[in-house]
């Protein structure tokens, strides 16, 4: 029963990632933060189950600190958006090395 | 559910033995949609973008590592003082009820961060606020 809940939150965390990776859309982006951060979520409440409750105390912590980085966050893109019309990351370059 | 999928459903009832010839055909009948897949990854439609193949071959192959890195784990011995019998939490459930197994902890041991979380979530309001407020046009009320 954990290695399936071990996997699925692995396969879960990878989608996330490679979303971040190859996608340029800062909504989208942000959806993928969000699904990793489900993702250790979810391991959380799977590995509570073995080892006793702090897990899912934790989980309400992390669930916590995605509100406010949501909040601040689609904040930080209305305001991008703005300034720029627009919300594709290629042409936000302005730190590019 | 389209025609193309009604036609591989056909062919998979037909092979069902599972010979080589037939996963060819069942490849060709879905080589186009896949091969239509990757190029539209790799074309300058919108979910392509400024990054070049090797960002993507790169993503995949991190992809590949984190996961093969989760079947290391799940094949590997864990420590001995990371093993809690068995029942544990059902141990816990008995003792402190369903409402006091998440309680307990989380008013008691880490009530230290729970205020702190409760002053980021005002903190991250008030920005959120600042950041998404309309400026106003000068004169305009």
């Amino acid at each position: 029963m954990l290695a399936e809940s071990l996997f699925f939150t692995a396969a879960l965390f990878i989608i996330g990632v490679i979303g971040v990776l190859i996608h340029r859309n800062a909504i989208i982006i942000f959806m993928c933060v969000e699904l990793m951060l489900t993702a250790v979520n979810l391991t959380f409440v799977a590995f509570s189950r073995y080892y006793g409750a702090a897990g899912q105390v934790f989980v309400v912590f992390v669930m916590t600190v995605s509100a406010a980085e949501a909040a601040v966050g689609l904040a930080i893109i209305i305001a991008i958006f703005r300034h720029r019309q627009t919300v594709d990351l290629k042409n936000i370059n302005l730190l590019r090395g | 559910m389209s025609e193309g999928d009604e036609q591989l459903r056909a062919l998979m009832a037909r092979y069902q033995g599972g010979s080589l010839e037939a996963f060819q055909e069942i490849y060709a009948q879905l080589a186009p949609g896949v091969r239509r897949y990757l190029s539209h990854l790799t074309s300058g439609s919108e979910i392509a973008d400024t990054r070049g193949i090797w960002w993507k071959l790169a993503a995949g192959a991190i992809g590949v590592g984190l996961l093969s890195e989760i079947m290391i784990i799940l094949r590997a011995k864990l420590p001995q003082q990371l093993i809690v019998p068995r029942d544990y939490a059902e141990v816990q459930l008995q003792k402190l009820n369903a409402v006091g197994v998440i309680a307990d902890p989380l008013f008691k041991d880490y009530l230290l961060a729970f205020e702190l979380t409760s002053v980021l979530l005002l903190v991250a309001i008030a920005g959120a606020v600042v950041l998404g407020r309309r400026e106003r046009v000068a004169g305009a009320r």
